[in-house]
């Protein structure tokens, strides 16, 4: 009796499932545009949320995205004061540190600037470590 | 002669608003802790400083020796700004050091050869404060209204231009009269000078000096926030009318960020104070043409912001005064109601919003008779006459 050659008559094996064309450029697409996670997005992230809240708490309109803009000019120095010093301890409590804010932003309101949210992060990223 | 007299006291108060009117140091100086000194330099440095270097920071008599602990050359929203976080170097005076920060306006940086002065930045809960706006542009009239609030008479108007001058100013020191200190109680003492050159009294012309103390940052929830109750003498004098008013009131103050400002028509939000007011009641003495009457009044003003467009900044205020006063004169109005709309443009976000136009439209405080004004900020922002300052 003649061996059965391989693979006939046996069980077929599954095949792992192939992208279409389209869905492969699609992919491919994404991970061309796309960057691996980076340290500073978490602290970016951090900024952010301390961002949210401590305007929040001192009574100022509730930032639903980073592309918000803040008009420094209509907020009384003293809340200014308070904006810097509470973001620079919220930050602070996420285990970062985070260098004074209250001067910076105290410049920004003294030169009538208008700071979309998400540069305001990335120069808040300047200011902390690690 | 009394016109003279006027367009001298503006040219006065315009060269002494110059001179006051000269803007703080950029640099910024801010004790972030007992130990810990926040130092924003705008200005070119030689070198960025680096850790451990020493930095010598005089003020308030007294020399602060510190070292640096961090610094970095900014970019970005902060491009042209070098951040400085100074450590005490000797951290057993480190409270007698940061004495010498408190109630002071300036220090003087020294960084090795180099030499800058700095404002010196207060906490949230300081009650040291000092601040002044200014403005000085052509005012136009919107129309000869004859009619005063409740009765008319004939209209002596026959210039449609003036030159408008307007001065805030704000003097606060910490406790009452600098007797008692608390952390909270505040008093405080201002000049308001909003006038023209023109002796009409269609044009606006309401002046006030006043002195007070009073309670502040209090707060309720998000009914009421950074708030103030207080107490205040006031005298309002019309430079082109003989009206005075001189108030002892009960005053309060805040923001109410139930009513938050608003973003319409825009892409993207605009973050701003909210809704802002002032009240105040009590008693006033009026003065008007060689006559005394008195009674009650009551003065409220709301402040609103509404961006639109993505462009435009518009601002709206009112303001109410309400008297009882007995006995005066016929064309004097009991009710009085002042509106005021301003359009402020954003060209660059580096620059902010300048002013295009503002426009007054009714009566307020010592003004009799109703007036319609256009001021035309853009005149203001190019000739740079204007200026803020304070701490």
């Amino acid at each position: 009796m003649a061996a059965k050659k391989p693979g006939k008559g046996g069980k077929k094996t599954a095949k792992a499932p192939q992208a279409s064309p389209a869905a492969d450029a699609a992919n491919k697409a994404l991970l061309a545009v796309s960057t691996p996670a980076s340290p500073d997005d978490a602290k970016k992230d951090a900024i952010f949320q301390c961002i949210i809240s401590t305007f929040d708490a001192e009574g100022l309109n509730h930032i639903q995205n980073q592309q918000a803009k803040i008009v420094w000019t209509t907020i009384d120095d003293a809340v200014i004061v308070a904006l810097g010093d509470g973001i620079t301890d919220c930050i602070n409590s996420k285990g970062f540190v985070c260098s004074p804010l209250a001067p910076p932003f105290q410049f920004l309101k003294n030169k009538g600037r208008v700071t979309v949210v998400s540069d305001l992060i990335d120069g808040i990223v300047q200011l902390v470590t690690p | 002669m009394r016109r003279i007299a006027v367009t001298s006291l503006l040219a006065l108060l315009l060269s002494a608003a110059i001179a006051f009117g000269q803007e703080p140091p950029c640099n910024i100086l801010r004790a972030q802790s007992p130990t810990a000194i926040g130092l924003t330099v705008c200005q070119t440095l030689p070198a960025l400083p680096q850790k451990g270097d020493p930095v010598v920071i005089e003020a308030g008599g007294g020399q602060i020796e510190t070292k640096v602990d961090f610094s970095k050359q900014l970019t970005g929203i902060f491009d042209g700004q070098t951040e400085l976080t100074l450590a005490i170097s000797e951290p057993a005076k480190a409270q007698e050091n940061m004495l010498l920060l408190v109630g002071v306006q300036t220090a003087t940086i020294k960084i090795g050869a180099t030499s800058f002065e700095a404002a010196v930045q207060q906490g949230p809960n300081n009650r040291n404060t000092s601040h002044y706006e200014w403005s000085i542009g052509p005012a136009t009239q919107g129309n000869k209204n004859t009619d005063t609030a409740g009765t008319t008479s004939t209209s002596t108007a026959t210039v449609d231009n003036a030159l408008r001058f307007r001065y805030t100013g704000e003097y606060a020191r910490g406790g009452f009269f600098g007797q008692k200190t608390n952390a909270l109680l505040q008093t405080t003492a201002s000049l308001s000078i909003d006038t023209t050159d023109q002796s009409s009294p269609d044009f606006i012309d309401n002046n006030r000096v006043s002195v007070g103390t009073r309670l502040t940052n209090l707060s309720f929830g998000r009914l009421l926030m950074h708030g103030n109750l207080g107490l205040e003498a006031r005298l309002d004098k019309a430079f082109h009318q003989d009206v005075r008013d001189a108030d002892a009131v009960v005053t309060a103050s805040g923001w109410v960020p139930v009513i938050p400002s608003i973003t319409l028509f825009s892409q993207s939000q605009f973050i701003a104070a909210p809704l802002s007011f002032k009240a105040s009641y009590g008693y006033r003495d009026r003065s008007q043409a060689g006559e005394s009457v008195k009674g009650r009044v009551f003065e409220g003003s709301a402040l609103y912001n509404l961006f639109l467009f993505d462009r435009f900044q518009v601002s709206f205020s009112a303001t109410l005064t309400n008297n009882d006063l007995d006995t005066q004169p016929a064309n004097t109005p009991k009710t009085q109601r002042l509106y005021k709309g301003t359009i402020a443009y954003l060209e660059n976000p580096d620059t902010g919003f300048k002013v295009l136009t503002s426009i007054e439209d009714g009566s307020a405080g010592v003004m009799l008779r109703k007036v319609r004004q256009y001021f035309l900020g853009i005149a203001l922002s190019k000739i740079d006459l204007s200026g803020t300052g304070g701490k």
